[in-house]
């Protein structure tokens, strides 16, 4: 749906792109993570179309930025940074105004502004002036804004910044339902993580301008991480049966695929080449040692631990 | 075209809601129509012979002229209130990106763009040039019982038909080029302002003896012929200079 070609883009001496390449598929939500001035947004502006490359191209549902910029923009939805809402005009004007920049079909305007207005619960304002309304409103409009012409892609430019917890939460459940239900494809661009988890498929995460990772978040944290974290609970009785934490540690070292043991109390800390494989035998040693198990659990990366790592060990390069 | 008439209609009604430059936009021309008739109104009070009135009007004074070369200021004056808000005002209220990402030419957004200042400022000076019109032999009627000379002269109408548009699509060009170069209203409406001076100099023609809406001279027919075609080469260079800059890459990046 999107392919991105060795997009490079400067301000001047700033490097904003430097040559990224990525694929985003149909009704994939796609997240594109970095730090503020990564070049989130001259992507997302890129290609919108509002910007041109120094270098490079994309293709989004087979029509190139550089050729075909207006059927680009007839099949995008943008949500940009600020709702960019008119304040001094109402709701329902602002939404009838871009249907009708968007060629929504006069027939079908009315009933497409009052399907979004009840959807977002902006029916009983929408004749008010819309600087009247909250932020989390101001939100939900310019979201409606995005949604008048029932897009195939849509972008997201930092959704959820300046919305309350609650607001935040209703716009990210809304975002998977679009998603889930309509299959439309979401390009989404955020420095918030917890977001990201919750909703993407797959991610990039960039930098100063590059493309420092690119793929589901399991496969990113394999690739930072060989192998896998496990911790085990023990019940608390094995000192009174004469058994030390430092003979635990040695017990557990001694098995191969064990890379790391650290024994704290009734809690161990293992880092192991393969869960599946080595675990099953640690349980079993520990057992036939006399010492009862509470719970042994896999523990994954967060999307906070891979993209903090990645960060610093792009700066660690430099 | 459909387009850009959205656009106008969308920002008109966004102009008609701020009492600030709808306020301007009718106080403006209203001032000067004001100032104008008042000034006739007591002029031909303390002329009671009506045979001197026309030698006095266009003799050495040259009064009349003075004013309807003040009605030149309208087409400058309004534009940089309407372009200011209407272009600036989508920067300096963050909503020009969706209308940038929209699916609508940059011609098309310019053309609707300076459509908002233009029609309602052609709407404005007409509106109050024929009060103005109006009022002059309203005022002759009441204190001479008769209409001593008829208002306005061809003069004047070739004036207003041909240096009122082009005066305001050169203002209205030129402030397309600053609101790519500020981030505030109030500079582009500062900076625009600086286009008043000249046409306020025109005012100052009739004390050199230059009339230049009495076609009644070779002289003064040159002088008008001649401005009217600097007016036409402004407006053409200046619009084709606006096509050059207004380009949503150039503004995007100055947001």
């Amino acid at each position: 749906m999107i392919e991105i070609k060795g997009l490079s883009k400067n301000f001047k001496k700033i490097k904003a792109l430097d040559n990224i390449s990525l694929t985003v598929n149909e009704g994939e939500v796609f997240g594109f993570l970095g730090p503020n001035g990564a070049g989130k947004t001259t992507t997302i502006r890129i290609l919108s179309c509002i910007l041109k490359p120094d270098a490079g191209t994309a293709v989004l549902d087979n029509y190139d930025i550089h050729e075909e910029p207006m059927k680009i923009r007839k099949l995008i939805g943008v949500l940009t940074e600020n709702p960019c809402i008119y304040e001094r005009l109402s709701g329902r004007y602002n939404l009838m105004f871009f249907g009708k920049l968007y060629e929504v079909p006069e027939d079908q305007i009315e009933q497409r502004v009052d399907e979004l207005l009840t959807m977002f619960d902006l029916q009983d304002r929408s004749n008010d002036k819309s600087g009247t309304y909250s932020k989390g409103m101001k939100k939900k409009l310019a979201i409606s804004r995005t949604m008048i012409h029932n897009p195939k892609i849509i972008f997201l430019d930092e959704p959820t910044t300046g919305l309350d917890p609650k607001a935040s939460k209703d716009l990210r459940d809304y975002i998977k339902k679009l998603s889930i239900k309509r299959k439309i494809t979401i390009f989404l661009s955020t420095h918030n993580l917890t977001e990201a988890e919750y909703l993407c498929d797959k991610i990039a995460v960039i930098n100063k301008g590059k493309i420092i990772a690119i793929g589901r978040p399991n496969e990113l944290s394999r690739m930072l991480w060989s192998g896998d974290r496990v911790e085990i609970t023990l019940i608390n009785d094995y000192k009174d049966k004469g058994i030390s934490q430092s003979e635990i540690h040695d017990m557990i070292s001694s098995i191969d695929g064990v890379n790391e043991c650290i024994v704290n109390d009734n809690k161990i800390h293992l880092s192991l080449e393969s869960a599946e494989k080595v675990n099953p035998i640690i349980i079993k040693k520990l057992i036939s040692s006399g010492i009862d198990i509470v719970q042994a659990k896999i523990e994954g990366h967060s999307l906070e631990d891979i993209y903090l790592s990645l960060i610093k060990e792009e700066s660690d390069k430099k | 075209m459909k387009k850009a008439i959205i656009i106008m209609k969308k920002d008109i009604k966004e102009i008609r809601t701020s009492f600030q430059i709808f306020g301007t936009m009718i106080a403006t021309p209203a001032l000067l129509t004001g100032i104008a008739l008042v000034t006739f109104g007591i002029l031909f009070a303390i002329i009671p012979n009506p045979i001197d009135l026309y030698s006095i009007l266009y003799g050495a004074g040259n009064i009349l002229p003075m004013y309807n070369l003040m009605f030149l200021i309208i087409p400058v004056v309004l534009p940089t209130y309407i372009a200011a808000d209407s272009f600036v005002g989508e920067k300096v209220r963050k909503t020009i990106e969706a209308l940038l990402v929209a699916p609508i030419s940059d011609n098309e957004l310019l053309l609707g763009k300076v459509l908002v200042s233009l029609i309602p400022t052609l709407l404005f000076s007409y509106l109050f040039i024929g009060v103005y019109i109006i009022g002059i032999n309203i005022l002759q009627l009441v204190n001479y019982g008769t209409i001593v000379f008829i208002f306005p002269d061809l003069g004047f109408i070739l004036g207003c038909l041909l240096h009122i548009p082009l005066l305001c699509i050169i203002t209205i060009e030129i402030m397309v080029i600053i609101s790519l170069k500020v981030k505030g209203i109030r500079e582009a409406q500062q900076i625009g302002g600086v286009v008043v001076i000249p046409v306020i100099s025109f005012m100052f023609l009739p004390f050199a003896g230059l009339n230049l809406y009495s076609l009644s001279n070779p002289l003064n027919i040159f002088l008008f012929t001649l401005i009217t075609l600097i007016f036409c080469l402004l407006a053409i260079s200046f619009y084709f200079l606006s096509l050059k800059v207004f380009k949503r890459s150039n503004i995007i990046v100055k947001i």
